[in-house]
């Protein structure tokens, strides 16, 4: 598939990213100035139906934890066209060591629960949480990106759990372990910050991470079966942050945050332990 | 915690109770036994201080006074089906009950449930969309400030389930908009104390979680196992004169106005054995503990009933009224230690009752079975499980 046809438009376009049927490129435009465009196609309506909803959550939240959406198109040979707000980050994946520091961690915990927030609000969850998901600014705060398999909990999903091109190393139990009877909530994406916190303390080591819990399990079976390492949280200042990371990474829902203001308290209250 | 009268039949003794004698702290108002009428009469410090069991858990079946509340669904229906109970009508229904329930400023506002048997897989989205979600649409337009509560009655089966347990739980905490749970157990009641060890512990947990995760919770239809239950810290107590009150049984709800098919035996409360114990043995109780002091405690109701020429009878008021004033006490005492504390006051006293009930039946008294403390190594058993769960033993 060939984009000539849009890039042409744009002829100082820079190639960020290219995957599969999808690119995205730097751009100078003339109304919104540096600009993101995104380009790429679609192959069902559902799959269609999908962007305009991240597109429409976009629009819908206006939030400095998200990307700004200016403008969506359908274009001919089943392509879409995207363009948003650029963002000179970089991905949280890419820098996990330097947020080892408890303190910092649990900063940037905050500033990422604080931004899902915004969806909790509204009724959706992100529900593909994870490091590649998360761009870091250069004043260190976050912008989550991605909201693809967002979902808007009173409304029939697209994305069935079965279906959804969620990432298994950062799925919650109940994604993993789908069942009737699921219940997918804010509390699914707590699970991942859980996750992007203990990660963050383990300089990048992921908590589920067989070779990091010393078994030989899969990261997914790991998370089923709720076997993380958590013997490093045991000194003085890192033994405050494991109560909320235990209750971040229960197995079941219940076990989590039923607010979101009780998991920013806590947070809150671990930063003012530490000091 | 609270102490509520489960209302039932006779329901003018709990009201005296609570207002004479000071038991208790307020009351669960019954429709199926209660006029509307009789209900908005009351007046308002007596209303603030309880809460509306709307009664659905059948929707179908306007048993006693169940006909004379416009919001029953059966009489919002004119016929009450599941599959006709159509939005418009789930929506009417939920607003003239929320209604009803902010006109009278009772405590909490109830959603009501049906009741279900087994472990129905449909469970959740059948509550949610006959009632949770209506009732909290109604909650909202009418702009409540009361506390929402939603009823849940769960089985034995539902709590011993572990994989059902959790989806009951992890549907109840994520259901935004509520404040608490006001849980009633069906647990057939095969024995006049719940002696099933496992149903115990369950119970013990669902609570504790849901206490965890900030919710009020309410207990409803509990015999004396209120006792054992406190350590889990629910916020009201329930306590009912009549069995019926005492131990939730969904007959009472589907048959005619037969509360009492047969004379129940008088029972009298015993707090230091935790047992209601056949009027028939209290000489030889007492002569058996003689050296422990008198195990009944003194009151206007004893003075009434140990008087040799008493006439005992399961209709007389004080044998009731003894109850309440005698088990709120109790529960009042236990009310003021948290945690550990709590726990260790109750499994002391459960010890204690088995060592008075050791020293009886050593001087040859030889209880029946519903008289005797055969539920109390359970009782004292789930109570230790539970202590190693909370890391308090």
């Amino acid at each position: 598939m060939t984009f000539n046809d849009v890039l042409m438009e744009y002829p100082d376009a820079t190639l960020l990213k290219q995957g599969g049927q999808k690119a995205a490129y730097r751009i100078e435009h003339p109304v919104y100035g540096h600009s993101v465009l995104k380009i790429g196609t679609y192959k069902s309506p559902r799959e269609l139906e999908r962007i305009r909803r991240e597109v429409a959550t976009l629009r819908d939240i206006d939030s400095s934890y998200y990307p700004k959406n200016y403008d969506f198109q359908v274009i001919s040979q089943d392509r879409f066209v995207i363009i948003e707000e650029y963002i000179d980050s970089r991905p949280l994946s890419k820098c996990l060591q330097e947020y080892s520091e408890p303190r910092r961690a649990l900063a940037f915990t905050k500033e990422l629960a604080n931004g899902l927030n915004v969806l909790w609000q509204r009724n959706i969850v992100h529900r593909d949480v994870k490091p590649d998901n998360v761009l870091v600014v250069s004043s260190g705060e976050p912008k989550i990106i991605d909201l693809g398999i967002a979902r808007l909990l009173d409304m029939e999903s697209l994305t069935t759990l079965r279906g959804a091109p969620l990432t298994m190393a950062y799925a919650a139990p109940e994604q993993i372990h789908h069942h009737q009877g699921v219940i997918i909530d804010h509390r699914t994406d707590q699970f991942n910050i859980g996750i992007i916190l203990v990660q963050l303390l383990l300089k990048g080591e992921h908590p589920f991470d067989p070779r990091v819990v010393g078994t030989g399990y899969s990261v997914p079976e790991n998370i089923v079966s709720n076997n993380w390492h958590h013997s490093f949280l045991s000194g003085p200042s890192l033994s405050r942050i494991r109560p909320l990371a235990t209750k971040l990474l229960g197995t079941q829902q219940f076990q989590r945050y039923r607010t979101p203001e009780t998991l920013l308290n806590d947070i809150n209250q671990c930063i003012e332990r530490l000091g | 915690m609270e102490i509520f009268h489960q209302l039932g039949h006779n329901f003018n003794w709990n009201v005296e109770s609570l207002h004479d004698d000071n038991a208790g702290d307020g009351l669960i108002l019954a429709p199926r036994y209660m006029k509307r009428e009789r209900v908005e009469g009351m007046s308002l410090v007596l209303r603030e201080r309880s809460f509306f069991d709307p009664q659905f858990f059948l929707p179908n079946t306007q048993r006693g006074q169940l006909a004379s509340y416009n919001f029953f669904p059966d009489v919002v229906a004119d016929g009450f089906e599941t599959s006709e109970y159509s939005d418009s009508l789930a929506q009417e229904g939920a607003l003239r009950c929320v209604r009803f329930q902010i006109e009278n400023w009772f405590r909490y506002i109830i959603i009501p449930t049906r009741h279900v048997s087994g472990m129905p897989s449909n469970y959740q989205s059948m509550q949610e969309n006959m009632f949770v979600l209506p009732f909290l649409e109604a909650c909202q337009r009418l702009s409540a400030s009361q506390p929402i509560v939603l009823q849940m009655v769960v089985t034995e089966h539902m709590l011993k389930d572990e994989a059902y347990f959790n989806n009951l739980l992890n549907w109840v905490t994520g259901l935004r908009g509520i404040s608490g749970v006001y849980l009633i157990v069906d647990h057939g009641g095969r024995s006049k104390q719940v002696k099933d060890l496992d149903l115990l512990i369950a119970l013990l947990k669902f609570v504790d979680y849901l206490k965890q995760n900030d919710l009020i919770v309410i207990l409803g239809y509990l015999n004396t196992e209120a006792f054992l239950l406190s350590i889990a810290h629910p916020n009201v107590i329930p306590i009912g004169s009549y069995e019926g009150t005492r131990i939730f049984n969904i007959k009472y709800f589907q048959e005619q106005e037969q509360l009492i098919i047969r004379g129940p035996t008088p029972r009298i409360y015993v707090p230091m054995l935790l047992q209601l114990i056949n009027h028939n043995y209290i000489n030889v109780v007492r002569r058996a503990t003689t050296a422990q002091g008198d195990l009944f405690e003194e009151n206007q109701y004893k003075a009434i009933m140990f008087k040799p020429t008493y006439q005992w009878h399961f209709s007389k008021a004080e044998l009731y009224k003894d109850y309440f004033t005698v088990f709120s006490n109790q529960l009042r005492q236990l009310a003021s230690y948290k945690d550990r504390e709590r726990y260790q006051v109750v499994s002391q006293k459960i010890q204690d009752a088995i060592g008075l009930f050791t020293t009886i039946e050593g001087r040859g008294v030889v209880l029946d079975a519903d008289s005797d403390g055969s539920h109390l190594p359970i009782w004292l058993t789930a109570a230790n499980e539970f202590a190693i769960s909370k890391s308090w033993r």
